[in-house]
């Protein structure tokens, strides 16, 4: 029973409580739409035990929409999705708690559409037909552009736009690809399906046609990650949007890009993703994102746009990890992926919350406030030398592994990825030296609260993933490996036929 | 330096920054693999020992020699693990925590005692500078001999502790350099950074116990001894600053080198690789008599050359100028490190990658300005759009034409 529904349960129910929230009494809106996360969380949390990390894709559940177009409703998990399904599950609760002080207008509506946007977060990480796949990817853009169009900053039209339109024109290509690529296998086969199974098992050899439906796919994703030079939507949605918005940009919907290439873009089109020449340029706008990412974060003055731009730099050890296809780099990019949404999703709360006292973000209207705010100050510590990437904490597991296994493929390409992690030091920690230490010289932050009770709640369980997956990381990898490793091998032979072809 | 003084004890004298040390010496067999690497190591050390010595020899807060003396010492165990003499560098790594935490606590005590002093009369000098010290033996006293324990120690007087370790350090070098003389060129800075040592660390006693006390009229009668609870682990530590040369004591002088011996397992492989060269007892003797007259010249040089007397305090004090100046500031290390790595890439992420590339390039030019075309073309077309029939027959018919014009081609 569990296993039969849990995927739809866990797709269905947001939208069910958003509907709920816009019935409730506008006061209750908040406590409505925390429960019905929790519920949505605990729906999601015997996932951990039910999975079964050798069973593949599991979970299914494959009825027909539109039979005569060869739409299916067909849904599944497997250790690529699994743990982003739990990172949106985890998260979402947190955020809406993490808003309640901070959303003050329209809270019903603000509510509902945060519980609108997981169902669509959920729809794309257990879409298993590309149809739905890309009817998801596109309904949790809307809520969305709805959250930091109507409950952003000062610039929030121009940046919600942006991010729309943005994001719109890379699905849109991405439509089209999955429009030709389900014609293209049709005409083979017969079979009119939008299937991913039917796809992935007879879209054969497509010739030079491949590269230009890979360049559509890679577009949408690319955009998406933010690959670098496609990411300057990145810096003022994130910036604009409110907390909640921000945190859920960076931890969840920016993997939906890099979750994409390791499940349609790779498997789909490996020759192309692995032509040496597509290779070369993945990698080398990898590293690029990652130094010059994390360079321009170091000269950042307002602290929420110094880790928009440390994202840039985060995914882009994941897309390097993807592409130096071991087994090591795949479950470090995975991890990074997960330890990304919960470091910089930690962040981007902090940074809501000096926000809320000091109505600024600059980094230089701090200093010395870990005399004021001593938890505050321990908290963002934490935090910061996780997305450094210290061992002992989340962020070194992901990283360390991206390395160790990129090494393998790319020796140089590791090195110059590694040289990024001291970049990392390099914008965190003076950041962190300028808000939390210096001396205490405006007399604004004197009288700063510390955080409440409700922050504690929403910090305390992100803070203790990061000691948990940085000393015992194990039970996630062991959960991943055999998808990592059918990923790689779905892959590798594909594009080294193509090499035995040349 | 700038930690709490019990931290700078624990971590450059025992513990984090001779981690590098440890690790050389634990992968031996990488480094005895390639005599290259391992020359490197020393040279390295043996500039880093005479370099950092010479910085130590002008600076005023009392913390500051230390970490510098410590930065010079930590030269010395990298010369004695690169000559591939390990026992030698994990030695004077031992003995070197022993004086070394007990001058950083030794020091501790004495800012302690400033800081109190000061603290009572509201006054706002410097407690760790040197120049508000002086003669603070009347009323520091076991701090005093403690430290002076210490100082002879680092210095190389026999029969301390730091004597034995240093002197195997440079004999080791020595030795290599009857084969290749670069070995003896490390030597002589070795050597040169030995009397510098001793010059440095004697002008620290001298300018804070010894001579008038400059700390100020009213601040001097809250001058005295920090409790025992601070000064007994001084104690325990002046012991083995004293005798911790019963570690290794050289089979010249008739000795057992237990610390040779318990690492020899672990550097058997590594001894394999390199030269063996025996020195006779004469050379020794004479480079261990070399080595004992440096320090003493070293001690007595700062002795006389110096004047505690002639110091006024701090806020008092003519600019350094000079030389002096250069060694006060620390060569300029700091600053060229600055001029030449921080601020270029700080230009060059806010300038370049920020400014120009990220808001002009990306996106102003390719996103904004790619929304810009789009908005002038919806612009032109709104243009044909003028409500004028007779405009609309006139487009009517050239495109009749043109279609006409394509058929009959």
């Amino acid at each position: 029973m569990y296993a039969q529904t849990v995927l739809t349960a866990l797709l269905v129910w947001p939208a069910l409580a958003a509907v709920a929230v816009l019935a409730a009494p506008v006061r209750w809106a908040k406590h409505v739409a925390l429960a019905g996360s929790l519920v949505e969380f605990a729906i999601s949390v015997p996932l951990w035990w039910v999975f079964q990390p050798a069973g593949g894709m599991q979970l299914q559940l494959d009825v027909p929409w539109i039979p005569g177009w060869g739409i299916h409703y067909a849904v599944g998990v497997d250790g690529i999705s699994l743990f982003l399904i739990l990172l949106t599950t985890f998260l979402v609760p947190l955020s809406i708690l993490g808003s309640y002080t901070y959303i003050t207008t329209r809270e019903r509506a603000f509510y509902a559409l945060m519980l609108v946007l997981t169902s669509g977060m959920i729809g794309v990480f257990v879409a298993l037909d590309l149809f739905l796949f890309y009817v998801m990817w596109d309904v949790m853009l809307i809520p969305m552009y709805f959250i930091i169009g109507m409950w952003g900053g000062q610039n929030r039209l121009y940046a919600a736009l942006k991010f729309f339109v943005y994001t719109f024109f890379g699905s849109l290509l991405m439509l089209v690809a999955i429009v030709a690529l389900v014609y293209l296998v049709a005409q083979r086969t017969g079979v009119y399906s939008f299937s991913y199974f039917h796809l992935m098992g007879n879209v054969g050899e497509l010739g030079t046609l491949a590269f230009w439906l890979f360049g559509a796919f890679f577009l949408a994703f690319a955009i998406k990650v933010p690959i670098f030079p496609f990411h300057t939507w990145l810096p003022d949605a994130h910036v604009e949007a409110p907390t909640a918005g921000s945190v859920i940009l960076a931890a969840v919907l920016l993997k939906m890009g890099t979750y994409g290439f390791l499940r349609f873009a790779l498997p789909l089109f490996p020759r192309v993703a692995l032509h040496p020449a597509v290779q070369t340029a993945i990698v080398t706008l990898s590293l690029i994102g990652i130094i010059y990412g994390g360079l321009v974060a170091m000269v950042q003055p307002d602290f929420k746009k110094l880790i928009a731009y440390s994202s840039v730099a985060h995914l882009g050890f994941v897309m390097l990890g993807i592409w130096a296809l071991t087994l090591q780099s795949v479950q470090g990019a995975l991890m990074v992926m997960i330890n990304h949404g919960i470091s910089t999703g930690a962040l981007f709360f902090l940074v809501g919350m000096l926000y809320e006292r000091r109505h600024t973000r600059q980094i230089d209207a701090f200093g010395g406030i870990a005399k004021v705010v001593p938890l505050f100050a321990a908290v963002l510590t934490i935090v910061s030398l996780s997305s450094i990437g210290l061992p002992a904490t989340n962020g070194f597991v992901g990283e360390f592994l991206v390395l160790v296994g990129a090494f393998r493929t790319y020796p140089a390409a590791a090195v110059i990825a590694a040289v990024g992690v001291i970049v990392a030091a390099m914008y965190l920690l003076p950041a962190l030296q300028r808000v939390i230490y210096n001396p205490l010289d405006k007399p604004e932050n004197a009288r700063l609260p510390d955080l409440s009770a409700r922050e504690l709640a929403v910090l305390l369980p992100l803070v203790a993933c990061i000691v948990w997956l940085g000393v015992y990381p194990a039970p996630l990898l062991r959960r991943m490996e055999p998808s990592a490793q059918r990923f790689i091998e779905t892959v590798r032979p594909a594009a080294g036929a193509a090499a035995a072809a040349r | 330096m700038q930690g709490p003084t019990p931290v700078s004890a624990l971590i450059h004298a025992a513990t984090m920054v001779t981690a590098g040390v440890y690790l050389v010496a634990r992968c031996n067999v990488l480094f005895a693999l390639s005599p290259l690497g391992s020359a490197t190591v020393a040279g390295v050390g043996a500039v880093t020992a005479l370099f950092a010595a010479t910085i130590a020899l002008k600076q005023w807060d009392v913390k500051r020699v230390l970490a510098y003396s410590t930065i010079s010492q930590l030269g010395y165990m990298f010369l004695g693990v690169g000559t591939g003499a390990y026992a030698a560098g994990i030695f004077h790594l031992v003995t070197h925590a022993f004086f070394k935490a007990l001058l950083f606590l030794g020091s501790g005590s004495v800012i302690h005692a400033m800081h109190h002093a000061y603290h009572i009369t509201h006054a706002h000098d410097d407690a760790q500078d040197m120049r508000n010290m002086g003669g603070l033996q009347r009323y520091l006293p076991w701090t005093a001999t403690l430290m002076w324990i210490a100082t002879l120690a680092i210095a190389g007087i026999p029969p301390l502790s730091g004597f034995f370790s240093k002197d195997e350090i440079l004999g080791a070098a020595f030795a290599l350099g009857t084969a290749e003389p670069v070995w003896l060129v490390y030597w002589a800075m070795g050597v040169a950074a030995a009397l510098l040592t001793a010059f440095y660390m004697t002008r620290l006693m001298l300018y804070t116990f010894h001579g008038p006390n400059r700390t100020g009229e009213r601040e001097r009668a809250h001058l005295h001894e920090a409790p025992w609870v601070m000064t007994g682990p001084l104690v325990v530590l002046g012991a083995l600053s004293l005798a911790g040369g019963v570690l290794n004591l050289p089979e010249l002088v008739g000795g057992k080198p237990w610390l040779e011996h318990w690492l020899a397992p672990v550097t058997a492989l590594a001894d394999r690789m390199r030269p063996v060269v025996e020195l006779s007892a004469a050379v020794e003797w004479t480079l261990v008599g070399g080595a004992v007259l440096v320090a003493a010249l070293g001690i007595a040089g700062a002795v006389r050359l110096l004047r505690p007397e002639a110091l006024v305090p701090a806020r008092l004090a003519p600019p350094e100028t000079g030389l002096g100046r250069v060694l006060w500031k620390k060569w300029y290390v700091d600053e060229i490190y600055d001029a030449a790595i921080v601020r270029p890439i700080h230009w060059l992420a806010r300038e370049v990658l920020w400014k120009t590339i990220d808001a002009r390039l990306v996106d102003g030019l390719l996103v904004n300005g790619s929304a810009t075309a789009f908005r002038a073309l919806g612009w032109l077309g709104s243009r044909l759009q003028t409500g004028e029939v007779g405009f609309y027959v006139a487009l009517f018919v050239v495109g009749v034409l043109l279609v006409v014009g394509a058929a009959l081609h």
